[in-house]
């Protein structure tokens, strides 16, 4: 420290009064506020020490709006105002925002969203109709849309991998649900890749409209000329948005121990928390210096920090900490002693008044830029606080430090918080049991625990099992599918990675029971796998050929490489275990498809998409998570008729949505001569 | 490709800021226009100018395809950046850059924080804090024949250097 003043004194005791005199300090005064013909509300900060300007939109288009099944729409909807409008393209977009170096932003919270520009003062007309043209007009291109949402699905992924982010996520989601709160931003992966881009139009449509959006203009712009602009560019823009979910109640989870199984991590990250009032509540200051008390008085654990997080209706509380997985019951449990005292041992008056100094007069830092300002009158406006709410807001600060304020908000603490546990289940489990009920959740999608499927009706399993029939009769009918024992096929396959495609050939020999030969040639690399029954190997090369013998692990996934085709999916689904049931339909291309799921012998759910006229298997899905996103998607088509049987000639596979393999037939022979010797391992005396 | 350039105190040092934002960062300028129109064997161009008090930088880089001519690449880029010093912007182009100059600067002005970066950027660059105010001026001040003067002035042979960064799988071997 003692450096940095040694740097910093002699560069102060430089400046000279000009520069500082064109910079005055900054002044928050209340905006000057009117309400457009349609509910919009327009702020103006005039702030002129520089010849800058930020409009800033924020709409009630946040998490909480979301539908449940449209988990990832706010944030994708915001991502995408600037992929092209009614009357500009993309590339339109970002040439006029570059003419005018202006900057578009947006970001979305669980309360709101929020889209913003910035530009000189010189081009606040320009920069005002070009913001406006992507908040009310944006049209959600094709291609955008699909690289947006694999973008944020990639996102999401890379998110996946940071315990802090995971317990984060999980002690909103712990503390909250079923209330939109809980929702962590992003979305899920199964919202992501099941939503359609009139999906999110829609969502547009319904929650960015100017009922309940306000518009703040800050900076070197005059009341006169800002109002001016919006109307010019806001005044025709219609509609009414969907209401608010009401607010959430406390959460039933208190007392329990929400332990999310990461196994393999080393290290564990723990949550305490407890739902609070809302930010439009004179109460919610006392939490937020109680947090401030916390993390400056040394009554915390090592490392340990508290946080508070006020949204409408309600906030959040919440300690946190990391810790090795071997010591972190020891951990939650210092934590939990902590969280106790809050209440048995509130604050004193004199370090409640300190923290709450310590808030106020930090207050101004976050609302020292046009975007700092901007935000934290929104979100007081969004909360149902006054117009000149920021004028006040150091003294509410410190009205959350008088005494009646502080022993409320401490009283709240004598009752058990929500615990939250990120790391690995089996290290930690039976220790963390001393604290309450173990409630294990597994690092999948859910963010609130998706809904029990209704049992399928009467009606959908007779559907079900008349579509069954329906396509084993358009692929040849019964009596061809049973009396196929073998086949042979082969073509050129395509490997689609990120960085390139890999394109090679295959050949595959299938015989009845469980007998698989399949030859792979890429790059003058031959690899062949053998499934014997039982047993399985590999032969690579040729020079020598390089032989290994499968492990049990690689004989079952050779096994179910066997029964993944079309054929075997057709058989099984006929089976009467199979529980054939119809799913409803998709829209494929020009008419919809049906689609019916089933089991497998061997238990695993699988999907046939058939088509509405011919009743032919347009794809296959397996891998359904909980939520009932399908993961894998195999796509058939150019049917064409070989020995009385209707095969696929093409086969593409997609993994959550991106192309991952093609397969190109140019040859099926239907029961072949086989040849023993493939199947016969050189040295194997069996 | 770069340039080494004057001091930052140089008079003309505003010119090479804009120069940079002339060349590439926005999608109408230079390098996008030249280097990755219709099919381009060009993924992506870049430029910058760093000031420093005894010299300056002022660089532009071109990311070429796999399969692409990287020599024509490297011909295309030099061809582009050195037009400066022989086509002048027109008055939009060189309003638009200047821009691109200021509006970061302005925003980055807000806060204490940034107020404070930008003196103290002034004071070891320039040994004055008031240049950071008189850098936006200067930046203001720019004309299309200043573009064209300090260009032929900047991209000299002696004064130039390139850098070619290729992308190698490391062998086996080598691999940890």
């Amino acid at each position: 420290m003692k450096r940095l003043w040694c740097v910093l004194l002699p560069i102060l005791a430089l400046v000279p009064g000009a520069v500082l005199a064109e910079t005055p300090p900054a002044l928050w005064p209340a905006p000057v506020v009117t309400r457009l013909d349609n509910g919009l509300v327009v702020a103006v900060f005039h702030n002129p020490r520089l010849p800058v300007v930020q409009v800033q939109l924020a709409v009630p288009a946040g998490l909480a709006a979301e539908d449940s099944t449209q988990l990832g729409a706010s944030a994708l909807a915001a991502s995408l105002l600037r992929a092209g409008t009614s009357s500009r393209t993309s590339a339109e977009f970002q040439r006029d925002l570059d003419r005018i170096a202006g900057v578009f932003a947006t970001n979305v919270s669980r309360e709101m969203a929020l889209a913003s520009s910035g530009f000189l003062a010189s081009d606040f007309e320009a920069g005002l109709e070009l913001f406006s043209d992507a908040v009310i007009n944006p049209v959600f291109p094709d291609e955008e849309f699909e690289v947006a949402r694999r973008s944020a699905a990639r996102q999401l992924g890379v998110s996946r991998s940071n315990l802090t982010t995971i317990a984060d996520e999980r002690v909103w989601m712990a503390a909250f649900a079923p209330h939109p709160y809980a929702r962590a931003v992003g979305g899920t992966l199964g919202g992501l890749l099941t939503m359609s881009r009139s999906q999110l139009q829609t969502f547009h449509r319904d929650h960015w409209r100017p009922d309940r959006a306000t518009l703040v203009i800050a900076g070197d712009v005059t009341p006169e000329r800002a109002l001016a602009g919006a109307r010019e560019w806001f005044g025709r823009w219609t509609g009414t948005s969907d209401p608010l979910p009401a607010p959430p109640v406390d959460s039933p989870r208190r007392g329990r121990v929400v332990l999310v199984d990461l196994p393999g991590t080393e290290r564990a990250e723990i949550r305490l928390a407890r739902i609070g009032p809302g930010r439009e509540s004179d109460a919610s200051a006392a939490w937020s210096v109680l947090a401030q008390v916390l993390n400056d008085s040394g009554r915390l654990p090592h490392g340990a920090r508290a946080s508070w997080s006020s949204l409408p209706g309600a906030g959040l509380f919440v300690l946190a900490a990391g810790a090795p997985a071997d010591s972190a019951a020891e951990l939650a449990k210092a934590l939990v002693a902590a969280w106790s005292r809050v209440a048995s041992r509130p604050p004193s008056p004199a370090e409640a008044a300190a923290a709450a100094e310590v808030q106020a007069r930090t207050l101004p830092f976050s609302l020292e830029t046009l975007g700092g300002l901007s935000t934290a009158w929104q979100a007081g406006r969004v909360a149902g606080l006054a117009d000149d709410h920021l004028v006040r807001a150091a003294d509410r600060v410190r009205r959350g430090a008088e005494a009646a304020a502080i022993e409320s908000a401490a009283r709240a603490f004598a009752a058990a918080p929500v615990i939250v546990v990120a790391g690995p289940a089996e290290r930690m489990r039976d220790a963390l049991a001393t604290l309450g009920e173990v409630e294990l959740q597994p690092l999948d999608e859910s963010v609130v625990p998706p809904p029990a499927e209704p049992p399928p009706s009467p009606e959908q399993l007779a559907r079900g099992r008349e579509l069954v029939e329906a396509a084993v009769q358009a692929h040849g009918g019964a009596a061809k599918l049973d009396a196929l024992k073998a086949y042979l096929f082969g073509g050129e396959m395509v490997i689609h990675n990120p960085q390139q495609e890999i394109s090679g050939l295959f050949e595959q020999l299938r015989v009845e029971p469980y007998r698989l030969s399949f030859l792979t040639k890429i790059l003058e690399l031959s690899t062949r796998q053998v499934l014997d029954g039982d047993r399985a190997w590999a032969v690579t090369g040729s020079d020598p050929p390089q032989y290994m013998d499968a492990d049990s692990a690689g004989v079952v996934g050779l096994r179910a490489v066997f029964e993944s085709d079309l054929l075997h999916a057709l058989r099984f689904a006929r089976e009467p275990g199979a529980q054939a049931v119809w799913r409803g339909t998709e829209q494929t291309g020009a008419r919809p498809a049906d689609l019916v799921e089933f089991r497998t012998p061997a238990g695993a759910r699988v999907r046939l998409v058939l088509d509405g006229a011919s009743r032919r298997v347009l794809a296959l899905d397996t891998a359904p998570s909980p939520q009932g996103v399908w993961h894998d998607r195999r796509w058939f088509s150019d049917h064409r008729l070989v020995s009385g049987i209707w095969f696929p000639f093409r086969e593409e596979r997609r993994v959550d949505g991106t192309k991952v393999s093609t397969f190109r037939m140019r040859t099926v022979v239907v029961n072949p001569p086989v040849d023993e010797k493939l199947f016969r391992k050189p040295g194997d005396k069996r | 490709v770069g340039w080494r350039g004057p001091g930052a105190n140089d008079p003309e040092a505003a010119v090479g800021a804009v120069i940079a934002r002339l060349l590439a960062g926005a999608t109408d300028t230079r390098l996008p226009a030249a280097l990755q129109s219709g099919e381009s064997p060009v993924l992506s161009v870049q430029a910058g100018w760093d000031s420093r008090r005894d010299a300056s930088f002022l660089w532009a880089a071109a990311a070429p395809r796999v399969e692409a001519d990287s020599a024509q690449v490297e011909r295309d880029l030099l061809t582009a950046v050195r037009r400066l010093a022989s086509k002048a912007p027109d008055g939009a182009e060189l309003d638009q850059a200047r821009k691109r100059v200021i509006v970061p600067m302005l925003f980055g002005m807000q806060s204490p924080r940034g107020r404070a970066n930008a003196l103290g950027e002034a004071v070891w660059l320039n040994g004055d804090p008031a240049a950071a105010q008189q850098r936006i001026a200067a930046v203001r001040r720019v004309t299309p024949e200043d573009v064209r003067r300090f260009a032929e002035r900047l991209l000299r042979d002696d004064a130039q250097a390139v850098v070619w960064l290729r992308g190698t799988t490391p062998a086996t071997e080598d691999r940890p």
